[in-house]
């Protein structure tokens, strides 16, 4: 009786392990991306509802403590002011960089970039955070434009980029996520440098890479994306500011940490740029 | 193991996840926050066996899955290993039975939620995921361990309620060993 029970476990056990096993397999392997995004759906619709309740109970408790007041009506229109005053100052810091950039700029021949880029406005629905990657879901999909690697801006500057599309939603991952990489620029006409930006985890400043060492970083300093040919975005948009640029002992590289520019925990709604990847 | 059983065990998981998807997530300490759906494969490891430890871990797992970026069915993995291992354990030694000492749960929750941690984190670089190489391990080891050894006796007591286990009931009421 006891021997049968335990075959029964180990079965039992095993079919878990091999099902959870499949599922990541289809999960990272191209084919079978559809089966686990069902079940994710599925799932998501299920939970999410009584997430979205406990967290709307829950959460102007927290804010209660953290001494925010008003919550409510007035916060749905603070993401609104947010995103304006976010847009207003992303386009002056995008105009601060074509300044300082114009000696530059004035010596290419091909620009990758010019403002104008046109943009659909979403709205984030669901911000999909843990310990090990930083996505948001918005509100905009296939239908209304929105493609994959499409960049993603608001409140302040570069918010992420799309990585997933259905027809009426997209999943945009957060310039904080660890797989982020982007190309950047910063630093005067005279004095221009590049380096790869790059995230580390949620709530965690970003940090650059490939920076020559013992180059003059004013803390304060605005990092811009630097759409050299083939990058993943346009040139110009604001992704953080330098909080430290240090060169350890014997380092190769100096060691830069930058706090984004986009105010990542007050997303309300954001732009997906149309722009697409210039090979 | 009957439908009422069945039905308590599926309210105590989705109770667990949907605090850890709303409260938890929000409790952030130097970037990190408490992971506490780990405790739910230990808590019915201890109380079930391997067998149950191991359905509680793939289905609350895959649960959180559903709400999370990460590859799907990773956390269902770990899971389903968590709950069979220390279920295994617990059949085979008897572990946190009837007297066990007061600090045992806690001890648990502590070290087998990091353990689970360093787990997902090790598949994950496994798998090719970027961004788990990148991760501040420690910190985040730190906050899941507080936390999973002060929310392991609740989960745990949740956990004997769906069970319908004597011993839990017995040492909630009696306060046998300080809980």
């Amino acid at each position: 009786m006891a021997t049968r029970r335990s075959r029964r476990s180990v079965t039992v056990i095993g079919l878990l392990l091999v099902t959870a096993i499949a599922l990541v397999a289809f999960s990272e392997s191209g084919s079978g991306t559809s089966i686990t995004s069902g079940l994710r759906s599925v799932g998501s619709a299920v939970l999410s509802p009584i997430v979205g309740a406990v967290d709307t109970v829950t959460k102007p408790i927290g804010q209660f403590f953290a001494g925010a007041i008003n919550y409510g009506s007035v916060s749905a229109e603070n993401a609104k002011l947010r995103a304006q005053l976010g847009r207003v100052q992303e386009q002056g810091l995008i105009e601060q960089f074509e300044r300082s950039q114009i000696a530059q700029v004035a010596k290419l021949q091909h620009l990758t970039f010019t403002s104008g880029i046109p943009t659909v406005t979403a709205q984030m629905t669901s911000l999909d955070e843990s310990n090990f990657a930083s996505t948001i879901q918005i509100s905009k999909g296939r239908n209304q434009g929105v493609g994959l690697g499409m960049p993603v801006v608001g409140a302040g500057g570069l918010v992420g980029q799309v990585v997933a599309t259905t027809r009426n939603s997209a999943t945009v991952r957060l310039i904080t996520d660890g797989r982020t990489h982007i190309g950047a620029s910063f630093g005067t006409a005279t004095n221009s440098l590049i380096g790869v930006v790059n995230g580390v985890a949620a709530n965690k400043p970003l940090s650059v890479s490939y920076v020559a060492p013992h180059s003059i970083i004013p803390k304060g300093t605005i990092v811009y994306t630097n759409g050299l040919q083939g990058a993943q975005f346009p040139r110009g948009l604001p992704i953080g500011k330098v909080l430290s640029a240090t060169t350890p002992t014997n380092a190769v590289q100096m060691s830069i940490s930058l706090s984004p520019m986009a105010n990542l925990d007050e997303l309300g709604f954001v732009d997906v740029l149309l722009w697409t990847q210039v090979p | 193991m009957n439908a009422k059983v069945v039905f308590r065990i599926i309210l105590v998981m989705i109770a667990v996840v949907v605090i850890q998807a709303s409260i938890m997530i929000n409790l952030r300490i130097d970037g990190a926050h408490p992971e506490i759906v780990w405790l739910l494969p230990i808590a019915a490891g201890l109380l079930g066996g391997a067998e149950m430890g191991a359905a509680v871990g793939f289905f609350s797992g895959l649960a959180l899955d559903c709400l999370l970026p990460t590859p799907f069915g990773l956390t269902a993995f770990v899971g389903v290993l968590l709950g069979a291992g220390i279920g295994l354990l617990a059949e085979r030694t008897g572990l946190a039975d009837d007297g066990g000492v007061w600090w045992m749960l806690p001890a648990l929750g502590a070290g087998l939620s990091a353990l689970s941690v360093v787990a997902y984190d090790a598949f994950g670089i496994v798998l090719g995921e970027d961004q788990f190489s990148s991760i501040d391990l420690v910190v985040i080891v730190g906050v899941v361990a507080v936390v999973g050894a002060i929310l392991m006796i609740p989960v745990w007591l949740a956990m004997s309620w769906a069970v319908g286990s004597r011993s839990g009931a017995r040492r909630s009421r009696s306060g046998e060993a300080s809980w």
